[in-house]
């Protein structure tokens, strides 16, 4: 793929924030990692040979009877019974870790929580499941969270203030009004009196907080737009016969990109932390999923347990600071004055 | 006994990678009671020099590799923070170019001067109101009606005034007078200078006198400094350099006021444009219901024609209404009147109905810093006008039509991938002409064009714009305060004052045999020889 030179340009830019240039790969490993944690952390093996026959159970499903067991539930894999069955007849390849989010860890030295062993690398909650495979499990759908949030956000945003900046008048008055009352409710109580209604999931989730902060980015878009809008290129364009759509696009929006990229990276931390602030409140995810917000509260209700709380605050200010650092990069590589004074 | 020696001097900006000298070795005095002016095109180091002799420059930024500055035996560059603030305001003083900035919004003519009195004469209150009324009177503004008033309840011409009574209040030395007419119409820049140099032989002081423009070296200077990027290239009398001048710079700067004339129109031309009684007004609501009231009326009962291929210059100062009226016609601003575009009623269209027809009439504006999109390629901003009126070209012809019109305007292919800001003024100004080429139009309105320019850049511009007018058979209507300008490109002359009509003719006619008294002052304050 040939990037423009523009984005050529852009690109080096990028990479001359050395921060923001290492926080990236280091995040994308993270998250490449993440989006593959059912391959690291598994209760299931990834490939049973039995009979000389080769089993995916990861994406099959395999009732124990099938290994010769009695049950016709799906195998638990881990149980020394069918470990027995399976064994001498074939073999299993197991993932890193050898739980899921949600498995129950039976043959726990200690009662749970219990302390980091060689099979709990981080430890277990309170219910003795595997702190390091719901670390990575919450963290998958914290950052899918974050990034399905700034999407939808930024694309509402950014339209509803480029309508209201370019149009102006009558447009941008009732707008305004419109917003200052829609930022008034309260999203809390919403959110509460909605988690008695149906049970909240992750789609329901980002439909809330998307209807609630969308609105963060109206008011530097509208502003931008304001301003551009009486630039003389854009008198020129006009001029032009260029139609008031294609204008915005091309010719105000990329002014505004640029504030707009400043607040992305507070967009998204913005969404890991409330997702994780609904979830430590009991208002967000169904109990059995991961989560960050669930780690931090397991870890303030099991302060004799320091490796909960150790763990996802860590995880969690690692993860925000590393997007800040992007963000910042991101926001260089967009200002021409940067990219001007990278040739001289 | 000089009152300014500068010896040897050379100053740098510290950058990333090393020093950027901008002036180089440069040697010069002023002695007592003479003007000395400083000329050169932007970025020949003038307006620099000019703020070290009063260390007014970035401390942490800027270095004096070599060199001295003496002013009235202080030497500048050794002196302490201390010294330097006697010798600012006391012995020597500035004024600047920009006189909507300079004065402080916030505070009455009052305030200001008297600041200026109390801070380096010690006078007691009530000496001070005198002493502000006299100076309001020497600089000719009205103390009563000016003492108490605001800052923007001045014209420009007043505020300048009001800051050389500021810089005049400790009757300094020197006074540094860095573009001082250059924001003002030119009947307000003669009635400056004029003043200036009533009062420089009044107090008896020396005049640095910084500028570009030297109609107003002619008119105000005794001796003449020529810079050019950082290096003195003359010095002499005035008479000296503006009759004889030695340097091929110097020469150049000399020769390149605007000449020439545009091609003759053809007998048979067309008419291309045509108004009638068209004007603008901007409103303003007032009572309870929102009324709709006019506020100014910009625009008033204008009646023009233009011929294809003919060149309509329409002159006036600022606020005389020639923008308004060049963005009507364009229709960017509503207007009443009717307008006809090749035969066609324009003026009933609405924006989506208007659109298609753009492609025959487009704009060049003033500044080429504002009107290309700082994010855009040279090839996309040329390109975008062809991707709408011709969607049938394919990406190939588009970028062959793109870089035809780079050569037009003597620019070539290279510039395709470049951002506006890698260019020169003069490039990119080539570049918004070449935008509006691109299409081709039949009328180009071109809005103070050239008003951003150096001179020897806008002599390049004018030819270009007389070339590509021979060639595409191009209607220019062409807004300027500038009278050189106009003369050297225009057929046809409009002098327009606050949105009226003052007169109109054949160029030569109007320039040469001007018949109303405000075209008369107009022409005799320009300066041209």
């Amino acid at each position: 793929m040939a990037l423009s030179p523009i984005n050529q340009r852009r690109w080096q830019q990028f990479k001359r924030n050395k921060r923001g240039y290492w926080s990236l790969w280091i995040f994308a490993v993270l998250f490449v990692f993440c989006l593959g944690a059912e391959f690291i952390a598994n209760d299931k093996p990834l490939v049973v040979s039995y009979e000389g026959d080769w089993h995916f159970p990861i994406f099959t499903f395999y009732p124990e009877t099938h290994f010769g067991g009695d049950l016709e539930t799906e195998t638990n894999f881990k149980d020394p019974y069918v470990v027995d069955l399976i064994e001498p007849k074939g073999w299993m390849l197991w993932p890193l870790v050898k739980h899921s989010y949600n498995t129950h860890n039976y043959f726990l030295p200690d009662p749970a929580p219990s302390a980091p062993t060689a099979d709990n690398l981080l430890g277990t909650d309170d219910q003795a499941r595997d702190v390091f495979a719901r670390l990575i499990y919450g963290l998958r759908i914290s950052i899918l969270f974050g990034l399905a949030l700034t999407l939808l956000c930024s694309c509402i945003g950014i339209f509803v203030g480029a309508l209201q900046g370019f149009f102006g008048g009558k447009v941008d008055l009732i707008g305004q009004r419109i917003i200052e009352i829609w930022s008034g409710l309260p999203s809390l109580y919403l959110l509460i009196i909605l988690s008695s209604i149906v049970e909240p999931n992750f789609f329901w989730l980002l439909a809330i907080m998307v209807l609630f902060s969308w609105m963060t980015l109206v008011g530097v878009v509208r502003a931008e737009f304001l301003r551009g809008r009486n630039f003389e290129y854009v008198k020129a364009a006009r001029a032009l016969g260029v139609s008031p759509w294609v204008i915005m696009w091309r010719h105000v929006l990329p002014n505004a990109m640029v504030a707009t990229l400043t607040l992305m990276p507070f967009v998204l931390t913005g969404g890991i932390t409330s997702l994780t602030a609904l979830d430590f409140l009991g208002l967000g995810l169904p109990a059995d999923q991961a989560s960050l917000g669930e780690m931090l509260r397991q870890g303030k209700e099991n302060l004799h347990a320091p490796w909960l709380a150790f763990t996802s605050f860590t995880v969690l200010s690692v993860i925000l600071s590393l997007l800040v650092f992007i963000g910042e990069a991101v926001r260089d590589a967009f200002d021409p004055r940067k990219t001007l004074a990278m040739e001289s | 006994m000089s009152v300014l020696r500068i010896d040897n001097l050379s100053i740098g900006f510290r950058t990333a990678s090393g020093d950027n000298r901008v002036v180089d070795d440069i040697s010069f005095s002023v002695e007592r009671g003479e003007t000395l002016s400083l000329v050169g095109e932007s970025g020949s180091g003038k307006s620099v020099t000019a703020l070290s002799v009063m260390r007014l420059l970035g401390e942490d930024k800027v270095v004096y590799p070599t060199g001295r500055i003496h002013l009235n035996e202080h030497s500048v560059l050794d002196a302490s923070e201390k010294t330097l603030r006697e010798l600012r305001g006391s012995a020597v003083s500035m004024i600047f170019q920009e006189p909507m900035t300079s004065l402080n919004p916030l505070h009455k003519v009052y305030r200001q001067v008297a600041e200026m009195v109390i801070l380096h004469g010690g006078a007691k209150k009530e000496d001070v109101r005198t002493r502000v009324q006299s100076l309001l009177e020497m600089v000719g503004l009205d103390h009563q009606r000016f003492l108490d008033a605001y800052p923007h309840e001045l014209s420009g011409g007043q505020r300048q005034r009001v800051m050389i009574a500021m810089a005049l209040a400790n009757e300094p030395d020197l006074l540094i007078a860095d573009e001082p007419t250059t924001a003002l119409d030119v009947t307000v820049q003669q009635q400056v200078l004029d003043l200036l140099k009533q009062l420089q032989q009044q107090l008896g002081m020396s005049m640095l006198l910084i500028t570009h423009d030297l109609g107003v070296v002619d008119y105000t200077a005794d001796r003449v400094c020529v810079m050019q990027q950082g290096k003195l290239v003359e010095t002499g009398t005035k008479k000296q350099v503006i009759e004889s001048p030695q340097h091929p710079y110097t020469q150049m700067l000399v020769h390149s006021v605007p000449s020439g004339k545009p091609h003759p129109v053809t007998e048979d031309a067309a008419v291309l444009l045509h108004t009638h009684d068209l004007n603008m007004a901007y409103y303003k609501s007032a009572g309870w219901f929102g009324r709709q009231v006019v506020a100014h009326q910009a625009v008033k009962n204008m009646t023009l024609q233009l011929k294809q291929g003919e060149t309509l210059g329409i002159v006036g100062e600022s606020g005389s209404g020639k923008t308004t009226l060049g963005m009507s016609l364009l229709r960017l601003v509503d207007s009443d009147g009717a307008i006809l575009f090749d035969g066609q009623p324009v003026d009933g269209l609405n924006q989506k109905q208007l659109r298609p027809l753009r492609k025959a009439f487009q704009v060049v504006f003033q500044d080429p810093f504002a009107s290309l999109s700082p994010r855009m390629t040279v090839g996309d901003i040329i390109e975008e006008g062809l991707r709408l009126h011709f969607p049938d070209l394919d990406k190939t012809a588009r970028r062959e039509q793109v870089i035809q019109a780079l050569i037009d305007v003597e620019l070539t292919e290279d510039y395709y991938y470049r951002y506006p800001h890698e260019l020169s003024g003069g490039q990119r100004q080539r570049i918004a002409i070449a935008r509006a080429v691109a299409l081709r139009p039949k009328l180009i309105v071109l809005d103070e064009p050239t008003s951003a320019l150096d001179r020897s850049v806008q002599a390049q511009v004018i030819a270009l714009l007389r070339g590509l007018q021979q060639r595409y058979q191009l209607s220019y209507l062409f807004i300027s305060h500038d009278l050189a300008v106009v003369r050297a490109m225009s057929h046809r002359v409009m002098v327009m004052k606050d949105g009226e009509l003052v007169e109109q003719g054949e160029a030569s006619a109007v320039f040469e045999s001007p018949q109303k008294p405000y075209t008369q002052q107009l022409l005799s304050a320009s300066m041209l020889n």
